[in-house]
């Protein structure tokens, strides 16, 4: 079956056309925000609170020639 | 093909119906606290929204299941209800982007926070609108010839359809309600109570209008209510309705514990969602095509059941297991986020 003869007879070109702009609208609206999101997060760098919690040595990691 | 199995038209039936009214009481109720989310006082947004983050991606699960089913199982149908509810589908997708990035955006960019205010409250009404609408133009039925849809993109677009777009605002709201009313405390909670009872009058005032408009519009469903018996046999539902909106209205005054709201919210969904089902009931085009008319070949039924019947308390269990880990009231200060 060729795709002009399963697509939906209700469908217009002009039905295609209008919700593919609508697609391509949100999408340009939604990149750069994510982008300009992302760039906040890389220029804000690393927060304290995002550290891991220091490992304390203890006796037994002392010990451990392999360590 | 007899092959000794139970009628599988009936169990698919049964799990598109169970998993599309799943989709509605859990999505419903997340997207339904972010149509409040725009309504709610400024400095208790951000625990508004910590009620559904890390509970609401998963709820739209549901809404997968149900329209995959429905293209593999009811194929015809899929082919006649799909371009007939194109534009509603495409809106309710295209505000479901929105919405859902506000939650990660929300908190990244300050200074645009009004934007994603907006687009997390608009976005959500917009879906649930679209969802209504779409619920609004099934129950009318489409213009079917032959096996195609024979009408046109914007048929969807009637009095009714907006009518029960905007009904399933108020519906989603009061479950939104209830959620808050069981995740908060104090005045973010009494806000959420107020909220549902305006909710509630909302939800009342549709199902009454529905109610007679739809046997007003259409003979058989007039029948399948009116006629004798089942005007006997189906007075329950109606009897039901008003019982829980009842309940649900004394929940709202703190009768039965902070799950009440959700709790009645739910049961008039639920009684709401069978009398669709009573009103329709065979056909899944109404008025064109029973369900075993739109059923795809037994052997696909089988193929696809062996692995649903395996997903499907995988499903339930990550499902469960998510809201039991972030049970419990929410607070300002400790967040997903």
């Amino acid at each position: 079956m060729r795709t002009s003869a399963s697509v939906s007879p209700s469908l217009t070109g002009a039905d295609v056309l209008g919700s593919l702009i609508a697609y391509m609208i949100v999408y340009l609206l939604m990149y750069p925000a994510g982008i300009a999101v992302m760039a906040r997060i890389v220029r804000n760098g690393p927060m304290a609170t995002d550290a891991p919690i220091p490992i304390v040595r203890t006796a037994i990691a002392a010990t451990n020639p392999g360590e | 093909m007899q092959t000794g199995l139970p009628d599988l038209v009936l169990v698919w039936t049964a799990i598109i119906g169970i998993g599309v009214f799943f989709y509605v009481l859990l999505d419903g109720f997340d997207l339904g606290v972010g149509i409040l989310y725009g309504f709610a006082p400024a400095t208790e947004r951000s625990t508004v929204m910590n009620a559904i983050a890390p509970i609401w991606d998963g709820n739209e699960t549901w809404l997968i299941l149900g329209g995959l089913a429905l293209l593999a199982v009811f194929p015809l149908a899929f082919a006649i209800i799909i371009p007939a509810v194109y534009f509603p589908v495409l809106l309710m997708l295209l505000a479901l982007v929105f919405r859902g990035v506000s939650f990660e955006f929300r908190f990244q960019q300050p200074w645009i926070t009004r934007f994603w205010t907006s687009g997390f409250c608009v976005g959500s009404a917009l879906a649930t609108f679209a969802q209504g609408a779409v619920l609004g133009a099934f129950i009318q039925g489409f213009a079917v010839q032959g096996r195609n849809f024979a009408g046109t993109s914007w048929d969807w677009l009637t009095p009714f359809s907006v009518l029960t777009g905007v009904a399933l605002m108020f519906g989603y709201g009061l479950l939104g309600a209830g959620w808050l009313v069981l995740k908060t405390e104090g005045e973010l909670q009494s806000w959420a109570r107020h909220a549902g009872r305006i909710c509630l009058i909302g939800v009342l005032a549709a199902i009454v209008i529905v109610s007679v408009w739809t046997p007003l519009s259409d003979n058989a469903i007039a029948q399948r209510w009116f006629a004798w018996p089942n005007i006997v046999l189906l007075a329950p539902v109606p009897l039901l309705t008003a019982v829980m909106a009842f309940a649900a209205w004394r929940a709202l005054d703190g009768w039965g514990g902070d799950g009440a709201v959700f709790a009645t919210g739910f049961g008039l969904f639920i009684l709401s969602y069978l009398g669709i089902a009573i009103s329709l009931w065979p056909m899944i085009v109404p008025r064109h095509y029973t369900i075993w008319q739109a059923a795809s070949a037994e052997g696909t039924q089988v193929f696809l059941l062996i692995g649903t019947l395996f997903l499907l308390p995988i499903i339930v269990m990550y499902t469960g297991w998510s809201y039991w880990v972030f049970r419990g009231k929410i607070r300002g200060d400790a967040g997903y986020h």
